[in-house]
């Protein structure tokens, strides 16, 4: 009787121990794996508010980018033109013949040199096509410009019908934008022939592929965001739309861009 | 000259309980429902307590009875204060009305009210073992915003988790303990048992010590 009263006592500490042991260690995984989500969590906050800094940043440098670079073409072409059309002005004599027709010549050219700067550099500031023919005859414009200087083969392929051109105003900017950049990096940097765009629209949103046959770029290239890029991701932020990248070395470059449809 | 354990078991650990009543009290414009369910509980509990201890010349196991389902209905009170899936309060009010009914058959039918009710304590300790183990798997499933440690129901729900899950085997052993150990085996289990109870008293003392105001009930 003693034995199984010895028997129980150790037992009932056993039990006791035992439970006490998994109570303890269920509650400290409990808090480890909390307190290790939130401080994942919180890193992941982190990158993200880094990663929005960023877009600030590439924000203000492109927009004084721009300033810098409408100052210079006012400087250099508008500026240049106006000095030149003053000088002729004070040379201008009124007795000679010759110079009578010379001056009219010369001052035409200069004043019809200073309309096509101002309007290249307004044409830059705002595509006046997206106003005037809508998003796709702006993004047609462009892309004739660039075939016809033989840079580059584009082809547009609408299958959205007139989803594009019922962008909102900010969007169809902003989306024209993105294009050019898109643009722009092909010919600066793929070594492409050919650039297909495709619009096709769902029941909610609009997509746009934009793909070229470059020479594509590795994914540690791919990581290191140029200010070209980021100015891409910034722009489509601010019309929340989605998008996704794929390339590869000799596979090209591939972007498919998703644009929510306005409601209403 | 009276033993250390005569100090402990009479006066240490039942005088511990103005610890976390002490903190509630100090604390009392931050704590909410919930917490002020336990705060009840602590002062019945401690109520009790100073009843069986002025009563121990005298069998006093029927206040132990008694205790069992006053500490039922409290705690679960708690668990529906910090409930929102109504199937689960629903299941709460059910156990809630037949584990008192329980207890009464217990004492009528099988065992006596001068026994320890190895029977039905027990069954209390596995429903709240189970509350606290429901609390915990939906705390994970709700968006957490702050730490472990700054949530009072972790505090009180660890407490109580503790002490039901260790005492276990002494609910159900009680009665054999009672009738079979040697008193000094005895004297340490129960020693055990209050410093169980000692732990249990401290974890809600800390958990009152995180009220405040505006909590987020985090089960669903």
């Amino acid at each position: 009787m003693q034995a199984i009263a010895d028997n129980l006592y150790v037992l009932i500490i056993t039990g006791i121990a035992g439970s006490f042991l998994l109570v303890v260690s269920f509650i400290v995984i409990q808090v480890r794996n909390q307190n290790k989500f939130l401080k994942q969590r919180a890193q992941l906050q982190q990158v993200e508010l880094q990663h929005q800094q960023e877009l600030l940043k590439t924000v203000i440098v492109s927009q004084e980018e721009e300033r810098k670079r409408i100052g210079q073409d006012l400087h250099d072409d508008v500026g240049t033109a106006l000095s030149n059309l003053r000088i002729i002005i004070e040379m201008f004599n009124l007795d000679t013949v010759a110079s009578r027709a010379d001056f009219s010549t010369s001052s035409k050219r200069l004043i019809d040199k200073v309309i096509q700067d101002v309007r290249h550099i307004s044409h830059n500031l705002s595509p006046p096509g997206i106003e005037l023919y809508g998003f796709m005859g702006a993004l047609e414009e462009l892309c004739e410009f660039i075939t016809l200087s033989g840079k580059l083969h584009i082809h547009i392929d609408n299958q959205a019908g007139v989803a594009p051109d019922e962008l909102s105003q900010a969007a169809s900017i902003s989306l024209y934008r993105v294009m050019e950049e898109l643009l722009n990096n092909t010919i600066k940097h793929a070594d492409a022939n050919r650039v297909d765009i495709t619009f096709a629209t769902t029941q909610d949103s609009m997509l746009v592929s934009y793909h070229d046959d470059g020479k594509g770029m590795a994914p540690e290239v791919r990581q290191g965001k140029g200010m070209g890029q980021k100015n891409i991701e910034s722009r489509l932020g601010i019309i929340d739309a989605g998008f996704t990248i794929t390339t590869a070395p000799g596979k090209g470059f591939t972007m498919h861009i998703t644009i929510k449809k306005q409601k209403g | 000259m009276l033993p250390f354990s005569y100090y402990y078991q009479a006066v240490i650990v039942p005088a511990s309980i103005c610890v976390p009543i002490s903190v509630a009290a100090f604390n009392f414009s931050n704590t909410y429902r919930p917490m002020r369910i336990v705060l009840l509980y602590l002062i019945v509990s401690g109520s009790i307590n100073l009843i069986a201890i002025l009563n121990s010349h005298s069998n006093n196991l029927p206040l132990l009875h008694l205790y069992t389902v006053v500490e039922f209905v409290l705690l679960m009170l708690y668990f529906i204060s910090i409930n929102n899936n109504r199937q689960v309060l629903n299941v709460s009010y059910i156990l809630m009305a037949v584990f008192p009914v329980l207890c009464i058959i217990n004492v009528i039918f099988f065992q006596s009210k001068f026994q320890y009710n190895s029977y039905v304590r027990p069954v209390e300790g596995i429903i709240l073992i189970g509350y606290c183990f429901l609390y915990f798997y939906n705390s994970t499933e709700v968006e957490m915003t702050d730490t472990w440690a700054s949530k009072p129901f972790n505090w009180v729900n660890t407490g109580i988790l503790l002490y039901f899950s260790c005492s276990l085997f002494l609910f159900i052993f009680s009665n054999v303990i009672h009738l079979t150990l040697s008193r000094e085996a005895k004297t340490f289990m129960l020693n055990l048992h209050d410093t169980l109870v000692l732990i249990m008293y401290i974890l809600f003392a800390i958990g009152f010590s995180k009220c405040k105001r505006s909590p987020t009930i985090s089960m669903s």
